[in-house]
C-alpha cells in the first residue's frame, strides 16, 4: 500500500492535469485552480521548515565559530532585522488623511462644506490586504530599497565581468567551429552596439553597395541560424518532457517516492 | 606629449570615445513625428457619442443579428455577429475570431494585426469624418426589467455601453469577469481588474453574476450623428463551457503518437530487446566527478535549479539527484544541496535520505547538507559562490532550470577548479554553461540522464521512443515544408494556409 496509493495519487492527479489541458470544462478548469491552491498552502508550511533550516544551520556555524562564521552571524542578524522590520514596522506606517478631511479641515473651506462630504455614501473597497502593503512600511521599504536592492544589483553586475572573462575563453579560435563562434559573435557585438553599427553604416554600407549594414546582418544570424537552433532544442526539451512525464504516469520513476521505481 | 603615454593615453582614449558616442547619439536622435494642427483640431472638434441619444426610425439597425457561444473556452465568451445596416457606408470588414461560414478559426499573424490595426485607424478616421458613427451594444441580466444607460443602484447592475466602429461585423463579450457586482452602484471596470484569487472571492461572496449560471439579454443599435436606429434584442442568452478545445487538435495528435512510440518501446525493452542508446559524454563523467570528489576528500554541490517542484526540469534534476546521491553515498562523499524552495528541499531531502538507505548507509545521511539558502535569485547565486569558494568543492552539478545567475555559479565553479556538469532544458543559458563548464547535457539529454545513468531497459526503451517520435517530426516537417512550398508557388494559397495551420500553436 505504500507505494501503490502514492503511484495511483500521481497517476490520476498527472492525467486529470492533462485532461484539463484539452477539456476547458469550468469544472476541470476549478479543480486545477484548486489544486494549485493547495500547492500554494503547502509552500507555505514548508516555508516555515526552509526557515527553520536556515536559522538552525547559520546559528550552529555562528556558534562553533568555524571558518566564514562571520558570514553565518550576518545571515542571522539580516534575517531578523528584516523579520522585525516587516512584523513590527507597520507601527510606523502614517494614516492616510481620506480627501474630504483634508477639505474640511482647510479654514478656507465654507462652512456647509463641512456637512457635504459626510452625507457621501461610503464607497466599497476592493483594495484587497492594503493593511499589508509592505512598500507603506516606511522602515522595511528603507530597509529594502537601500540595503537589499543595491546588494542584488551587486551580484547582477557582476555577470558583466564574468561574462567578459568566459567570453575570452570561449572565442579563442582553436578549430572551425570555435572560429565561426568567433566571427558570428564579433558581428552580433557590433551589430549590437549603437556606435559600431553606426559609423559602420555610415562610413561603409553606405558607400559599398554589396558590403550589407552590421544590423541587418546581426538581425539575420538571430532571426534565423540561432532560431533555427533554439527550435531544435525545443523539440529535444518537449519530446523529452513528455518521455518524463510517461515515465513517471506509468510508474516507471517515482521522484515523488524519492525513487525510480524499482 | 608626453601625458600620450601609459594612462594618459588611455584617458585621452576615453574621452574620445565618449564624445564620439555623444556625437552618435546627438545625430541618430529623431524627434516623434508631431501630430498636425489638422489632426488635432479635427481630434478636439469630434465629438463624442453621448447616449442615449434621439431614436431615429430612418435610420434602419443591423441586419442577421446572432449570438453564438464561443467555442472552445470554459464558458466565459459570447460572440455577437451582424451584417452592417444598409446605413452603414464603411467598407464591411472580416470577422476575425471566428468565421460562421468557414466554421474555423483564423489565427492572427503579426501581418494580420497590423492589417487589423490599420483597419481600425482607417474606420476610427472615418467614424470622426461622420461625427462617430457606428454601433452600441448593451447587456442585462435576463431577470432585470430594463436596459439601463446610467448606473442605477437599486435597479440592478449596469454595464457600460460598448461601441463599436463602423463597417465592423463582429463583438467578442468576454469582459463579463470584469463588470459583474450585483447590487453596487457601478461597474467594476477600472484600473486593475480584480485578480483571479479576488475573483474567487468574491464570487464565494456571491457577488458575482456567473456568466455560466446566468442569462443575458443584449440590445444593439445603430447610431450616426446623434441618432439611434430601434434595437435589435436578443434575449435569454448565455455562454457555456466546451468539452473539448479543438485549437489544441494538432497537439493531441502529436502527443498521442509519440506516446504510442515511447510506450511501445518500453514494452519492446521489457520483453527482453537490445536497445542501443548513443552515449553521452556528460553523463559518462558523472561517476568520474564523485569519484575526484571521494579522492581529493572534498564534497560535492548540487543544485536543482530555480524553478519549483511543479516544474519538469525539477522533478528531472530530483532523479538525477537520486542516482548522483547513490553513489556518493556507496563511496562515502560529502553532497551539499543548497536549496531556493523550501518544497524543493523538502523533496530532495528524501530523495538524498532514500538514496543512502538504498545503499545501506542511514548513519551516514545528514539532513543538514539539504538545506534552505535564500529564495532570491542573486542571494542565492551570491550564496552558492560562497560554498563553492570556502569548501572548495570537488565537483558541482547545476541540474534544471536557470536564468540570469548561471554564469555567475559556472564562472565561480571554474575559477574555484571544479569540475562541473550541468543538465538545464533553458536554452537562453546553455550557451553560457557550454562556455563555463566541463560537461554540458542540453534539454533532451537533461531529461533522459536517469535511464542514461541507469541503463535500466524499460528506460532506455522510452529514450528510443523519443528518437523515433524526433524522427517522424523531422520527416513530417520536411513534408509539410514541400507541400507549402509546392502549393504557394502554384497558386493554391487554400492548400499552403492549411498546412501553416497544421503547426499553428494557439497560446490560449
Amino acid at each position: 500500500m505504500r507505494k501503490q496509493v502514492p503511484f495511483l495519487i500521481a497517476t490520476v492527479m498527472g492525467i486529470a492535469m492533462v485532461a484539463q489541458f484539452f477539456i476547458p470544462t469550468h469544472g476541470l478548469v476549478q479543480m486545477q485552480s484548486v489544486v494549485l491552491l493547495y500547492g500554494r498552502i503547502i509552500g507555505a508550511f514548508a516555508l516555515v521548515l526552509g526557515v527553520a533550516s536556515l536559522i538552525r544551520i547559520n546559528w550552529i556555524r555562528a556558534k562553533r565559530k568555524g571558518e566564514g562564521w562571520t558570514y553565518a552571524a550576518v545571515t542571522i542578524i539580516g534575517f531578523v532585522a528584516m523579520f522585525l522590520a516587516g512584523s513590527l514596522g507597520g507601527f510606523f506606517i502614517a494614516p492616510e488623511e481620506p480627501a474630504e478631511t483634508a477639505a474640511v479641515t482647510s479654514e478656507s473651506a465654507p462652512a456647509e462644506a463641512a456637512v457635504e462630504p459626510a452625507a457621501t455614501p461610503p464607497q466599497k473597497s476592493y483594495d484587497f490586504g492594503a493593511g499589508l502593503d509592505m512598500t507603506k512600511n516606511r522602515v522595511f521599504a528603507w530597509m529594502f530599497d537601500y540595503i537589499y536592492t543595491p546588494m542584488d544589483a551587486t551580484i547582477f553586475a557582476l555577470l558583466a565581468f564574468y561574462v567578459a572573462s568566459a567570453a575570452y575563453r570561449a572565442m579563442r579560435a582553436r578549430d572551425l567551429t570555435a572560429g565561426l563562434l568567433l566571427g558570428a559573435a564579433i558581428i552580433v557585438m557590433l551589430g549590437r552596439a549603437p556606435l559600431t553599427s553606426y559609423y559602420w553604416d555610415q562610413l561603409i554600407s553606405q558607400h559599398v553597395k554589396f558590403i550589407p549594414s552590421l544590423g541587418d546582418v546581426t538581425e539575420w544570424l538571430m532571426e534565423y541560424p540561432n532560431t533555427a537552433a533554439k527550435r531544435g532544442v525545443y523539440f529535444g526539451v518537449g519530446l523529452a518532457a513528455l518521455g518524463q512525464s510517461i515515465r513517471i504516469l506509468v510508474g516507471l520513476e517515482r521522484p515523488y517516492m524519492a525513487g525510480t521505481g524499482d | 606629449m608626453r601625458f600620450l603615454k601609459g594612462r594618459g593615453a588611455y584617458v585621452v582614449g576615453g574621452v574620445v570615445v565618449a564624445l564620439l558616442w555623444c556625437a552618435t547619439a546627438a545625430l541618430g536622435q529623431t524627434e516623434p513625428p508631431a501630430a498636425t494642427e489638422s489632426e488635432e483640431a479635427a481630434e478636439a472638434e469630434a465629438p463624442y457619442p453621448q447616449f442615449p441619444m434621439p431614436e431615429d426610425p430612418g435610420l434602419r439597425p443591423p441586419q442577421d443579428v446572432e449570438i453564438v457561444d464561443f467555442p472552445d473556452d470554459e464558458g466565459n465568451c459570447l460572440l455577437l455577429n451582424w451584417e452592417p445596416s444598409p446605413d452603414d457606408s464603411a467598407p464591411a470588414r472580416p470577422r476575425e475570431f471566428f468565421d460562421l461560414k468557414r466554421g474555423e478559426f483564423r489565427f492572427m499573424s503579426a501581418a494580420h494585426k497590423q492589417q487589423r490595426r490599420e483597419e481600425w485607424d482607417a474606420a476610427a478616421a472615418e467614424a470622426n469624418k461622420r461625427e462617430r458613427s457606428g454601433y452600441v451594444i448593451r447587456r442585462k441580466p435576463t431577470s432585470q426589467a430594463e436596459f439601463l444607460w446610467e448606473p442605477n443602484g437599486e435597479t440592478g447592475p449596469v454595464f457600460s455601453p460598448v461601441i463599436i466602429l463602423p463597417g465592423f461585423r463582429q463583438y467578442q463579450d468576454n469582459d463579463f469577469q470584469f463588470l459583474v457586482p450585483i447590487g453596487e452602484d457601478s461597474v467594476l471596470r477600472g484600473e486593475s481588474p480584480p485578480t483571479p484569487e479576488e475573483l474567487l472571492e468574491m464570487r464565494e461572496e456571491q457577488s458575482l453574476l456567473d456568466p455560466r449560471l446566468t442569462r443575458w439579454d443584449y440590445e444593439i443599435r445603430y447610431f450616426e450623428d446623434g441618432r439611434m436606429s430601434e434595437p435589435v434584442v436578443m434575449a435569454n442568452t448565455g455562454p457555456r463551457g466546451n468539452y473539448y478545445n479543438r485549437k489544441w487538435t494538432n497537439v493531441l495528435l502529436m502527443g498521442l503518437v509519440s506516446s504510442i512510440l515511447i510506450i511501445s518501446f518500453i514494452f519492446s525493452a521489457r520483453s527482453g530487446r537490445e536497445l542501443y542508446v548513443r552515449p553521452v559524454a556528460g553523463l559518462q563523467a558523472v561517476d568520474d566527478a564523485v569519484g575526484r570528489a571521494t579522492e581529493m576528500g572534498r564534497p560535492i554541490l548540487f543544485s536543482a535549479g530555480f524553478a519549483g517542484v511543479d516544474n519538469i526540469s525539477t522533478i528531472a534534476a530530483m532523479v538525477i539527484l537520486g542516482r548522483i546521491a547513490r553513489i556518493a553515498a556507496q563511496h562515502g562523499t560529502k553532497i551539499i544541496v543548497p536549496c531556493l524552495d523550501p518544497v524543493v528541499m523538502t523533496a530532495l531531502r528524501e530523495v538524498v535520505r532514500e538514496a543512502y538507505v538504498s545503499v545501506g548507509r542511514p548513519e551516514d545521511y545528514e539532513e543538514d547538507r539539504i538545506f534552505y539558502l535564500t529564495g532570491a535569485q542573486f542571494a542565492y547565486a551570491a550564496g552558492m559562490a560562497g560554498i563553492m569558494v570556502r569548501e572548495k568543492t570537488a565537483a558541482n552539478f547545476y541540474m534544471g532550470y536557470y536564468y540570469a545567475e548561471s554564469l555567475i555559479l559556472a564562472e565561480t565553479g571554474f575559477m574555484a577548479g571544479s569540475i562541473q556538469i550541468v543538465g538545464t532544458d533553458s536554452y537562453t543559458q546553455l550557451p553560457f554553461f557550454i562556455v563555463a563548464c566541463d560537461y554540458t547535457l542540453m534539454g533532451e539529454e537533461f531529461f533522459g540522464a536517469s535511464a542514461y545513468l541507469s541503463r535500466e531497459p524499460k528506460l532506455l526503451g522510452s529514450l528510443k521512443g523519443q528518437d523515433y517520435s524526433k524522427l517522424l517530426i523531422a520527416v513530417f516537417m520536411t513534408a509539410a515544408i514541400l507541400v507549402a512550398t509546392v502549393a504557394g508557388l502554384a497558386g493554391a494559397d487554400g492548400i499552403a494556409e492549411w498546412t501553416q495551420q497544421l503547426f499553428q500553436y494557439a497560446s490560449s
